[in-house]
């Protein structure tokens, strides 16, 4: 088949159009390659700040962890004071002693508490509105 | 596993597979023979389509980069060089979408010759070709063109790079032949 002269012509002008590339360019493309493969370098003090941060955090759960273990005396007082504003009943006087045994378990003294007031609404009610034993008359 | 991939046992091996592969092993100097082997010709493709030299290097380096991180991607049924100028044609359209610009800024003429001033005779004739092809073509009318002629691929293989269909790419070329036809005609 014949060449077109259209398409030849541009063949050949394109060819004599040839940009050299420049000195050294592939030396900085692989230059460019290397660095891009390469992982990020960390930083030199990224070790003992890691290490600080770790004690840092260690230090405070331990601090933390005290703060806990310690027997929680602010709770206990509402408590010890409102027990004696409750009519005390003769068989209620354990209470204190319960009050003693509260102060280590908060969801046990809380318990208790409802119980004892629940106890105290239940006197007060039977003491003001039952009726009362009747007289016998001679 | 992805060198495996790379070569379907009924595909012929390109010429530079085996460099591809050893590439995707971890073999830096395998990827470097690739850049050597075909940097010149990224960057005059790039050259034409930016027409500034220091733009044209900058995406050299960039379409190199690119390739180099989706090796795995290559088909080695093709050839490397029609993988190269797909990522390269994507880069520079890239940089013309951000850049907002094509072609019409003058070329710098910095390619040395055997005699300088004959050289730039020279050059002067054969620019005003595919200067004039700049100037009355597209944009893809003329990477196109380039492709096709300057380039010396298939209508297939230009097809596949800009993502179009063979009969595409022959109505344009023929399209843009009309329109030089008209603009020689009408100078």
């Amino acid at each position: 088949m014949k060449p077109d002269p259209w398409e030849e012509k541009l063949r050949s002008a394109a060819a004599r159009l040839n940009h050299d590339a420049p000195e050294g360019l592939d030396q900085r493309i692989i230059h460019a390659v290397a660095r891009s493969a390469r992982p990020p370098a960390r930083p030199r003090f990224a070790g003992p700040a890691a290490i600080l941060f770790a004690a840092a955090c260690a230090a405070v759960v331990f601090y933390s962890y005290q703060e806990a273990a310690k027997p929680v005396h602010a709770p206990a007082a509402p408590i010890a004071l409102a027990v004696p504003a409750v009519p005390v009943q003769p068989e209620e006087a354990a209470v204190p002693i319960t009050t003693e045994l509260l102060q280590e378990d908060p969801l046990q003294d809380e318990a208790d508490s409802v119980y004892s007031d629940a106890r105290s609404a239940v006197s007060f009610l039977a003491a003001n509105f039952l009726p009362a034993t009747p007289q016998k008359s001679g | 596993m992805l060198a495996d991939r790379l070569q379907p046992p009924d595909a012929e091996p390109g010429p530079e597979a085996g460099l591809v592969r050893d590439a995707l092993r971890g073999e830096a100097e395998a990827f470097n023979q690739l850049i050597r082997l075909h940097h010149r010709r990224i960057f005059n493709f790039l050259h034409q389509m930016a027409r500034q030299r220091q733009d044209a290097e900058d995406l050299t380096q960039q379409t190199f980069l690119k390739a180099y991180h989706h090796l795995a991607r290559f088909d080695s049924r093709r050839p490397l060089i029609n993988w190269l100028l797909t990522i390269a044609r994507r880069t520079a359209l890239n940089h013309f979408r951000s850049a907002g610009k094509w072609a019409e800024v003058p070329d710098d003429l910095a390619s040395p010759g055997p005699s300088p001033a004959h050289a730039a005779e020279q050059r002067e004739r054969m620019d005003n070709l595919w200067g004039r092809m700049r100037a009355v073509l597209s944009r893809r009318q003329f990477e196109i063109l380039w492709l096709r002629f300057g380039e010396g691929l298939s209508t297939a293989e230009t097809a596949q790079i800009v993502g179009l269909t063979q009969t595409h790419v022959k109505v344009l070329i023929f399209r843009a032949r009309q329109a030089l036809g008209k603009g020689e005609s009408s100078s």
